[in-house]
């Protein structure tokens, strides 16, 4: 099992046409807790993320506002059509003021 | 609703069965006795209602696959999340494209996909979705906010679900119009804790 915090980014594609749009998916590995659950009897507290964010070259292309409802170690898939070739990252924030970035931004080429 | 469908199961077990000792009955009677006034007119009947059985159930399978989804009106806390989103601009009900699974074994990890078909240019584009869980004790899942660079209005993830319910998804374009889908999913197991 990867560490709690782990991020996974990856797109389908490495080099695109321009003006195409290349699908990339991303996972992080988080416990995802509702705030329902209860273990002993005590209930376990809250800790899922709330924000995602999809950057490419550090500017905001996709952001998302999240609930508990994203599964445990949540799995998006979304697209991005990159004018020029450049990095793409991503950060996933949690609850508990958690703060997770890939490790590597990988560049997508575009030609 | 389980218990229903599964008398239907059975109601359509049966009369699989019956249908299978039927025909192969009638045959041979047709096939090897000869004719008597009396004995084909009971076949008749036999195979009668079993036929009716047939074409009841072939109609019912497309039914199910073709049919657009019912537009059932949201509740309580999912209705207040819709309407806040959604305010007193105009709603259509085309456009989105939500896919998720009809059943769903594990409420846990139900993977949910809304596309919306949008050039994605400056002028014309979808700036907002959100994605609703009606029965869901937290109903709104996701709002993404979208940039002309994310090239196509997509989402996907895996979600919680803790019952059976309408999942939907809502999308705000350029010009405040709403597109909207629904599409109900059956869950055997709650997924919420």
């Amino acid at each position: 099992m990867a560490k709690v915090g782990t991020v996974i980014l990856k797109p389908t594609e490495n080099s695109v046409t321009k003006g195409k749009a290349i699908k990339v998916q991303s996972v992080l590995i988080h416990p995802q807790k509702t705030g329902r659950e209860k273990k002993d009897g005590k209930p376990v507290k809250a800790h899922h993320v709330t924000d995602i964010d999809i950057k490419f070259d550090g500017k905001s292309i996709t952001t998302v506002k999240a609930t508990a409802a994203l599964s445990e170690n949540p799995y998006i898939a979304f697209y991005v059509r990159p004018d020029k070739t450049g990095k793409i990252s991503i950060e996933w924030k949690d609850n508990q003021g958690g703060s997770f970035k890939n490790k590597n931004d990988l560049e997508i080429k575009v030609s | 609703m389980e218990t229903e469908k599964q008398i239907d199961r059975r109601k359509f077990i049966q009369s699989a069965s019956l249908l299978a000792v039927a025909v192969p009955v009638t045959f041979s009677l047709a096939n090897c006795k000869p004719k008597s006034a009396s004995e084909p007119k009971k076949d008749d009947k036999a195979k009668a209602p079993d036929k009716k059985a047939e074409t009841t159930q072939t109609k019912s399978e497309p039914e199910q696959s073709d049919a657009p989804e019912k537009d059932v009106p949201a509740k309580g806390d999912a209705k207040k999340v819709i309407d806040e989103f959604v305010g007193k601009n105009p709603v259509s009900r085309t456009k989105v494209k939500l896919i998720a699974p009809k059943i769903a074994e594990n409420g846990a990890i139900v993977p949910v996909t809304a596309e919306v078909d949008s050039p994605m240019s400056k002028d014309n584009m979808i700036k907002e979705m959100i994605i609703v869980i009606d029965k869901n004790p937290v109903p709104l899942v996701a709002k993404i906010n979208f940039t002309p660079e994310s090239g196509k209005a997509y989402f996907s993830a895996r979600m919680r679900m803790g019952q059976t319910t309408q999942v939907r998804a809502y999308a705000k374009s350029h010009d405040n119009k709403i597109f909207y889908a629904n599409k109900s999913v059956k869950v055997t197991i709650g997924g919420c804790g």
